[in-house]
């Protein structure tokens, strides 16, 4: 029976090794892959217009809505966690956060697409009232609307990992604080803010991350037509533009580099924040 | 350093339906040391955050120097405190720590800094000025929020338990510092505690609390020997609490279990009172039952030994367990199961109506 | 007195912002999907799809999909944490690691990697079971998470040791002593998993498989009102996960999904 133990476990090291490692190791050298040997020539593909504008839209996209999840997600959480709030506000925004945080991809798309497209129930609503939202330079099928839709799961997925964070901001140093004459501003300029700073970026980083790589959702959106770079790597890989794979290789592995550098940012400034904890 | 007094007026509190704080009043002279000395939840904790300001009285009125600062806000109201724990601010140094309350009243750098200096050496960590709170010790972050706490030269010095998560080695010591540090600097001080050897030792004068009153306000020896109140008497020290009634008022006799005893303090009772009659065990003299033919006949039940003194546990007539100190030296003469007299003298036991 | 008033309507008025944007749309998918043309309404949206059998195809593909993703992951990671916690402290590090790679390595580019590397045999690459290879892999955080939460607070070692001194063997002590002290662990691990799977878009996508979520995308570009109701049947199942995984008491679990 160990034997059967033995085996699952080597078995689970084997799977990881064939569909997460090799495949990782076939993007970041498959990339540099010519007919003969070596070449640059399709990472440098990537300096071309369309890919770096692809990069900045999608570096665009995660930051905004990196920022904005990030500052919502927060007084969100900070307010439902304050002991003023009752507590059927506090549960109902937990269970909600864990729900919406996970609702993405298409049918969050398409509930958008119900509210704020063109024919979208909202949209229409607006018009009746005299006001047309897409005169104001908003398209739900434009960045402005992706950020927007983002949004859904981006608040939620914040609420849900800073929440630790705000819940252990003490009382004793707004009290403290106070008490050598803070204001309550002056009390989160001097103190809540710089204690809170570094798990706040280290959760915007994973925000910005995990919007940086969202595939379903612009696809089902906007049908692959605006330039992000998971869509990019999406057309080559279904051949909907003509290149070759290398291309598609060259983006994922452009991809993996902005994300490994997140999560290398992400895992530092949480081991800053767990400073002041370890007592 | 200017010392002012404080003057709590008819103070009542409630949570929701729990009535915390009853009617209470208590006036400081300038420069004094008073302890909030009762069990847990017996409103100390919440008194102490009334006059910080953290909460508002629902009825009654906070005075400093007779100027009414019920409804000014904490941050208005320039009171240094200290609580239990963890209060310090995680991502500032030792001194930044000390500095903050100077920073927000844009004191003159060079003045901060010798303000700083000062606290610093006077709470002996001039050493550890540039450690962060995680990096001292429970008792060294416990003087640097004393530190932080005098550096605003407050009116009112306010103690919530600050002693009370340190080890006890610690606790004596600091408690020590805390005294010299108040008398050093003249600061009214309000401490809040539920130890009572800690309150008595420190203070000028002790109030006790009890289920949201102040039960008695007095000097730490007066409490002690002088408890003017039931649960007080019980509350404090240690003492055993026997039922009797007043037979001689004028010549201060009183029934105990049928024995006629001494007890000066039922001078002013009428005859025939009930009465309780609390008596310390060190105030207890024992007698070997044949040698003497007055006091309180009872069995030796058990032996506790304290070092210089024995504590004795004495059975009378089956019913009571009178508590007795005498000099180790001496317990031989009293073996378990032998029979004793107990005896006092007619100051010792305090005498209070049931 | 105007503060006070203030302290309260700020707060209030913000949430009530943000419980509008979080809510509109839900109510907006709900009352579209039941919208006939003109001011009919009626739920011919959701009988028109019950007769589509591409709706069952794609909805019962999904569900075995998940089915065994849950089935093969949890066999392969249950021995390997325990072993972990047990013996393999050494490991944890590259446990962990592993366990961060699927986010590093997201999943457009993993599928980028996995197709050119392998290309058969056909049997495997050329059906929809080739997901389940990747779906493990992509509920590979979630699951190795909770489990390693799980048997963390369980202290599998007295456990073990305690069932071990009363002549248990392995498989007795896996059965009798480990698994039912897992049991919540184990249904939120499977709960995140299923609503992964259900909602996973990009894979099936990219290798042209007709799953759940590929079957809205393609019903969305025809009709406005059906996706409207298949995108609330999605958010039930997400919803019914969740509210699984609350009621099992592992909240920390509910975090980020896998279909973005």
């Amino acid at each position: 029976m160990r034997a059967v133990q033995g085996v699952l476990i080597i078995g689970f090291f084997a799977y990881i090794v064939a569909f997460l490692l090799l495949p990782s190791g076939e993007v970041l050298f498959g990339a540099f892959r010519g007919e003969h040997g070596l070449t640059l020539k399709y990472v440098d593909q990537l300096f071309e217009p369309r890919y770096l504008h692809a990069f900045r839209n999608s570096i665009e996209l995660a930051l905004a809505t990196a920022i904005l999840g990030g500052l919502f997600g927060t007084v969100i959480a900070y307010l439902t966690l304050s002991p003023r709030a009752p507590t059927w506000l506090r549960t109902g925004v937990t269970s909600f956060s864990g729900v919406a945080a996970n609702f993405a991809g298409v049918p969050l798309a398409f509930a958008f697409v119900s509210t704020f497209g063109t024919m979208g129930l909202l949209t229409v609503w607006l018009r009746q009232q005299g006001f047309n939202l897409y005169d104001t330079g908003f398209s739900l099928f434009s960045l402005s609307g992706l950020v927007l839709t983002y949004l859904y799961f981006q608040i939620p997925l914040m609420v849900i990992i800073i929440t630790p964070a705000v819940r252990g901001l003490r009382r004793e140093w707004r009290e403290a604080a106070s008490n050598l004459g803070a204001t309550p501003w002056q009390y989160w300029r001097y103190v809540g803010l710089p204690i809170l700073l570094p798990a706040l970026l280290a959760s915007m980083v994973l925000l910005f991350g995990n919007a940086f790589a969202a595939y379903a959702t612009p696809y089902a959106l906007t049908s692959g037509n605006i330039a992000l770079v998971p869509i990019e790597i999406g057309n080559v890989l279904s051949g909907n533009v003509m290149s070759s794979p290398q291309l598609g290789q060259a983006l994922a592995l452009g991809m993996i580099g902005i994300m490994a550098m997140a999560m290398l940012a992400y895992t530092l400034l949480q081991r800053h924040a767990a400073r002041w904890q370890c007592r | 350093m200017k010392t002012s007094g404080l003057h709590i007026r008819g103070v009542n509190k409630s949570f929701a339906d729990m009535e915390v704080l009853h009617s209470i009043s208590l006036e400081s002279k300038p420069g004094e040391f008073i302890s909030l000395l009762g069990p847990s939840g017996c409103g100390k904790t919440t008194l102490l955050r009334i006059v910080a300001g953290f909460e508002r009285p629902d009825s009654g009125s906070i005075l400093i120097d007779d100027r009414d600062i019920t409804l000014s806000p904490a941050e208005h109201r320039n009171m240094g405190m200290v609580f239990q724990a963890y209060s310090l601010f995680p991502h500032l140094t030792a001194a930044e720590n000390i500095r903050f309350g100077l920073r927000l009243r844009r004191t003159p750098k060079s003045r901060q800094q010798s303000i700083v200096d000062d606290l610093l050496a006077l709470a002996g960590l001039s050493a550890h000025r540039d450690r962060y709170p995680h990096q001292l010790s429970g008792g060294q972050q416990q003087r640097v929020a004393l530190a932080r706490a005098l550096a605003i030269q407050p009116v009112l010095l306010l103690l919530d338990e600050p002693l009370s998560a340190l080890d006890a080695k610690v606790r004596v010591q600091l408690r020590e510092e805390i005294k010299r540090i108040q008398r050093e600097t003249g600061i009214t001080t309000l401490f809040v505690t539920h130890d009572q050897e800690e309150a008595l030792s420190i203070s000028d004068r002790v109030a006790v609390m009890h289920d949201g009153r102040l039960v008695q306000f007095d000097t730490p020896a007066k409490i002690y020997h002088r408890p003017t109140d039931s649960f007080v008497a019980g509350f404090i020290g240690t003492s055993t609490r026997l039922e009797g009634r007043v037979s001689d008022a004028h010549n201060g006799r009183v029934d105990i279990l049928g024995i006629s005893m001494p007890a000066a303090g039922v001078q002013g009772h009428s005859d025939r009172a009930r009465v309780n009659v609390y008596v310390r065990p060190e105030a207890i003299e024992l007698h070997r039952a044949d040698t003497v033919a007055h006091g309180l006949e009872g069995r030796v039940l058990e032996h506790t030994f304290l070092g210089a003194t024995t504590r004795v546990q004495v059975a009378v007539h089956d019913c009571v367990t009178l508590l007795a100190d005498i000099q180790s030296a001496t317990a031989h003469r009293f073996p378990v199961g032998s029979q004793v007299r107990a005896a006092w003298a007619p100051e010792a036991p305090r005498i209070l109506t049931t | 007195m105007k503060t006070r008033l203030l302290r309260i309507a700020v707060p209030g008025l913000l949430l009530g912002l943000c419980s509008l944007y979080f809510l509109v749309p839900l109510i907006a998918t709900g009352v579209f999907s039941l919208w006939d043309g003109a001011d009919r309404y009626n739920l011919s949206a959701y009988t028109q799809l019950f007769h589509d059998p591409g709706f069952r195809d794609s909805l019962l593909l999904s569900v075995r999909l998940a089915v065994l993703s849950v089935v093969i992951s949890l066999i392969l990671l249950v021995p390997t944490v325990y072993w972990i916690q047990l013996r393999g402290k050494r490991l944890r590090p590259v446990m962990e690691f592993i366990a961060v790679l699927p986010f590093v390595v997201p999943a457009i580019a993993l599928v980028e990697g996995l197709t050119s590397l392998y290309t058969g045999p056909e049997w495997l690459v050329g059906s929809p079971n080739f997901l389940i290879v990747a779906y493990i892999i992509l509920a590979l955080p979630y699951t190795y998470n909770a489990l390693d939460v799980g048997m963390r607070s369980l202290d599998i070692r007295t456990l073990s040791e305690a069932a071990q001194n009363l002549g248990a063997n392995w498989p007795t002590l896996m059965m009798r002593a480990i698994l039912p002290n897992l049991i919540g662990t184990l249904v939120g691990a499977t709960l995140l998993t299923f609503a992964i799977v259900m909602g996973e878009f990009t894979f099936a996508n990219v290798l042209l498989f007709n799953t759940f979520a590929v079957y809205i995308n393609y019903i969305g570009q025809t009709s406005g009102t059906q996706a409207a109701a298949l995108s609330l049947l999605s958010f039930t199942i997400t919803w019914l996960a969740m509210l699984g995984i609350l009621l099992t008491g592992h909240r920390s679990q509910v975090q980020l999904g896998g279909a973005r």
